[in-house]
């Protein structure tokens, strides 16, 4: 084998960071390249914060249909004017942050960011387009909720965290349908105000320009409230380790999902965690896909997460495995969990892989002016100290097993695990009773525990 | 900083004649063994990819044995005569990059993108299983692959609603052994019957370096680069037979053939699918235009009509899919509650009856081309895009610089080329398939005139 060559020095990314008039904070990075500018508006909170009880579902439904039409344009000629350019457009809000992003080529950013800003400044939120956005959402829910990994994930929040939890909000088709024009203009006027907004710029701009092209542009941009506060119920103890049983009949695969609540980002456990979550399976090679897939051919591709964020994101390992062996991918799941807190010690080139793994993919997070432009508003939505990248590789490098070992003991309660699996019942139902895992309990389309349970 | 050559792109796109300056500087050559190597530096950000893209794919198998190209792929990751098992993902994972693969009708490209001191390592590895991938081949090994395919089959495609549609559309589409019939994954049987006889055979033919490109793109020295080739690729030996494709002519239909598919939806959907053009014809970029206006933004032909004005649709797809000889242009539709597929299939053909007699507007034409063009080079941001363009224009068109005259030629169309596509290849001749729910077979376009497929 070839040796490696010196490491290449990463540069952090060095960045100017102002205030506009509006109140929004500015991030500007000018990079030489291809003629492309990023613009990002990043909003700290999201759906958890900001969505009224009883209406979840009403944060995307407003993204949406901010781009039916505006008080100086209808949908179709926002659509036909960011075409004539070229330019990627779109608004997403997530659990507990949203961005307004716009990539364009240099020399249409003057007017790309005129439409950006009229979309939304002056969305009018038309009530045909709000009937047909509402349409189009159930139909899609319903197109979902025949996927095993949705399945899961639905089924997943609502047992862990229960639907008092923001965390457990899991889309419903009756407040959906339930949601008004009067729901998102409320919404619309509550969420998108310049007090929590980070707009980030990266390309071919300068500094002095960027500022300027975005104080004309977001002018009229009203300020609203102050900062955002993240504030979660607490959860009640987890319940003993079950599995929890949607049926899919005639399945040729199930979808698992197994989990339990875990820590928020802001956890000095992070690196530690972060390291842990490669070995056991967020690397190809990490022990669950190598044993699952390569040894056993079970399945495309297990892997694993932390979710983290600003409240008790879970810990989750999921994949779809081959019916037959649902409940031997299980056990393999819970022995390799138990392995990683001391049955079966890490070995140096596991952890040494893990953090080369992280490590040395980070400068590849600054490759496209998106990218970094997602990479720098991340710091603020996820409220992570300036200097994260400069300071990531020491960190890194600083986790020890000692760490590895308590973290692992610490987080990954066996005793307290939701297993969740959407199969086939008929096929599985009754191999899964008698795993010794754990009750199984078969879930109703509601993620309710259904009549009968063994 | 690297010298600018991007901000004449906008404004050199137009010119004749002398030709555009390519999009991606890059140098070219050619070993004595007939590999040819591409090199494309670029020093933005400390990371290389490698791809080594071979002229094969589904195309060159042969019914009985499909599904070879893509389980070969697989086996690619199991290790070589120098590589053991594991060190790939090693040297692409574990140290922060990483390694894939990816099967294609016409070719299978293998891709690495790593820090850039791993550069030498990434050539090792594909020269040592382009070399000596047969010295570690073992029946258990291609037993396992075997079983990762047959779960990757059923996630992506028997376990997925909708799944099955290309499979069905391509076998009503074309004669038995047509090269695009059979779907790059195979078939389970075929999968079953694959011996490592047949898998040794089926490298020994087409994985030699004359029908392979090397491209590195990225933070290289090419100086030191044409060393590391020659020492790990010139000794390489040729292929057991000179490279020849099948002849592919695209063809016609006379007719229109209606076929109607039982499968675990919550709603129809329906596919209307003609036979068109390959890669190479001058007449694939009016066809790419074509689908973009027919259905992809929200102001396209079918897009506009059926999901905004009527509500008849919660999505319209419509797309030209150009393999080397041949293609295939597809719409798909699916329904909003209350409306039929014999609904959408009728104004379907309303709109595209129009468009054949009147043809598109400039400006619907000009929003079309500045789309594509600005897609076009968003994708030249990442090393990785610039490596596939250039692999692919070399593999294609012998030419590793086609993007750039290709996007030139687009900008270059006019309402009557596409005009002329539409009515050339939008005829009657087509295929028609309805996937319906279980026990709806009611619910098809046409159900009388259509027959069961399974």
């Amino acid at each position: 084998m070839p040796p490696a060559g010196p490491a290449p020095i990463f540069h952090p990314p060095v960045w100017t960071e102002s205030t506009l008039s509006n109140g929004a904070r500015l991030v500007v990075l000018p990079r030489r390249g291809l003629p492309l500018v990023a613009v990002a508006i990043h909003f700290e909170g999201g759906a958890d914060q900001f969505e009224p009880p009883g209406k979840h579902g009403v944060a995307q439904l407003t993204a949406r249909t901010m781009n039916d039409g505006t008080t100086t344009r209808s949908g179709d000629q926002l659509s036909m004017a960011l075409a004539r350019v070229g330019a990627e457009f779109w608004t997403a809000i997530g659990a507990e942050d949203g961005a307004i992003r716009l990539v364009v080529l240099r020399e249409h950013l003057a007017t790309a960011l005129g439409l950006a800003a009229d979309e939304l400044l002056h969305p009018t939120f038309p009530a045909a387009a709000v009937a047909r956005r509402k349409s189009l959402a159930l139909v899609a829910l319903r197109q979902q909720e025949l996927t095993g990994s949705y399945l899961d994930s639905s089924a997943f929040a609502h047992v862990v965290y229960g639907p008092g939890h923001p965390y457990g909000w899991v889309i419903d088709s009756a407040i959906i349908a339930s949601l008004t024009r009067d729901d998102l203009v409320a919404f619309h006027a509550a969420y998108f105000r310049p007090a929590h907004a980070v707009i980030t710029v990266v390309g071919d701009v300068d500094v002095a320009s960027a500022r300027q092209l975005l104080e004309t542009a977001f002018a009229g941009w009203r300020s609203g409230s102050g900062p955002v506060s993240y504030h979660y119920p607490s959860l009640a103890p987890g319940r003993p380790t079950a599995i929890y049983l949607m049926d899919r009949p005639g399945a040729a695969q199930s979808s698992i999902l197994v989990g339990l609540p875990g820590p928020p980002r802001t956890t000095p456990d992070y690196y530690a965690l972060e390291v842990l979550n490669k070995i056991v399976g967020g690397l190809f090679q990490s022990r669950i896909n190598h044993i699952i897939r390569e040894e056993k051919g079970w399945t495309y591709r297990v892997s694993s997460m932390f979710a983290y964020g600003h409240g008790p994101g879970a810990f989750t390992i999921g994949g779809d495995v081959v019916t037959a062996k649902t409940d031997s991918a299980i056990l393999i799941v819970l022995r390799e969990l138990r392995g990683v807190q001391g049955g079966r010690p890490f070995t140096e080139d596991e952890i040494a892989q893990a953090k080369a793994a992280l490590i040395q993919s980070l400068p590849a997070r600054f490759a496209t002016v998106d990218g970094t432009g997602a990479a720098i508003g991340q710091l603020y939505t996820d409220d992570l100290p300036r200097d994260y990248y400069a300071q990531y590789a020491s960190r890194v490098q600083a986790v020890t097993v000692t760490d590895l070992l308590r973290v692992a003991n610490q987080y990954l309660d066996l005793a307290h695990l939701a297993i969740v699996v959407a199969g086939d019942r008929a096929a599985i139902g009754a191999s899964l009773a008698t795993l010794g895992v754990g009750p199984v309990v078969a879930l109703d389309a509601h993620y309710e525990p259904a009549g009968e349970n063994r | 900083m690297r010298p600018s050559i991007w901000r004449s792109v906008a404004g050199c796109l137009l010119m004749v004649g002398a030709g555009p300056v390519p999009l991606v500087p890059f140098q070219r050559y050619t070993l004595a063994n007939g590999l040819t190597v591409i090199f494309a530096p670029n020093h933005d950000v400390p990371t290389v990819t490698v791809d080594v893209t071979y002229h094969v794919g589904s195309k060159n198998e042969r019914p009985g044995r499909t599904g070879f190209a893509h389980l070969f792929e697989h086996v690619m990751f199991t290790g070589s005569g120098h590589v053991p098992y594991g060190m790939q993902d090693r040297l692409t994972e574990g140290v922060g990059g990483m390694g894939d693969a990816m099967t294609h009708y016409d070719r299978t490209s293998f891709f690495e993108s790593v820090p850039s001191n791993y550069l030498e390592d990434a050539l090792w590895l594909e020269s040592d299983r382009m070399g000596f991938l047969l010295d570690s081949l073992t029946q258990a090994k291609l037993d396992n692959q075997r079983d990762v395919v047959k779960n990757e089959r059923r996630q992506h495609i028997d376990n997925q609603p909708y799944g099955r549609n290309t499979e069905l559309i391509d076998a009503a589409l074309y004669p038995p052994d047509y090269p695009y019939r059979w779907l790059i994954l195979g078939s389970m049987a075929d999968l079953s019957a694959a011996s490592l006889d047949d898998v040794r055979q089926f490298f020994r033919r087409w994985y030699g370096p004359e029908n392979a490109t090397l491209t590195i793109a990225g933070d290289f020295d090419p100086r030191q680069a044409t060393v590391w080739v020659r020492r790990y690729f010139a000794d390489l030996a040729r292929g057991s037979a000179p490279a020849t494709r099948p002849a592919v002519a695209p063809i016609r239909l006379a007719a229109k053939r209606r076929l109607t598919y039982q499968d675990r939806v919550p709603s129809p959907q329906l596919t209307l699918a003609w036979p068109t053009v390959g890669e190479s014809s001058p007449e694939r970029p009016a066809l790419e235009i074509l689908g973009d206006l027919l259905g992809v933004e929200r102001t396209s032909r079918l897009t506009a009509t059926l999901v905004y004005e009527r509500g008849a649709a919660a999505e319209v797809v419509a797309v030209e899919h150009a393999n080397e000889s041949a293609g295939e242009f597809v719409i798909t539709m699916t329904p909003t509650p209350g409306h039929t597929l014999t609904e959408l299939e009728a104004a379907a053909d309303s709109v595209i009856d129009r468009l054949r007699r009147e043809g598109p507007t400039a400006d619907e034409v000009q929003r079309a081309t500045a789309e594509r063009a600005f897609f076009n080079i968003r994708n030249l941001e990442s090393n990785m895009g610039r490596a596939r363009a250039l692999s692919t224009g070399q593999v294609f068109h012998d030419d590793p610089d086609f993007v750039t005259k290709d996007v030139a030629r687009m900008r270059a169309l006019t309402p009557h080329d596409v005009q002329r596509v539409a009515e050339r290849y939008l005829s009657r001749g087509r295929v028609t398939l309805s996937v319906v729910p279980i026990g709806q077979l009611g619910a098809a376009s046409h159900p009388d005139q259509s027959t069961e497929v399974h």
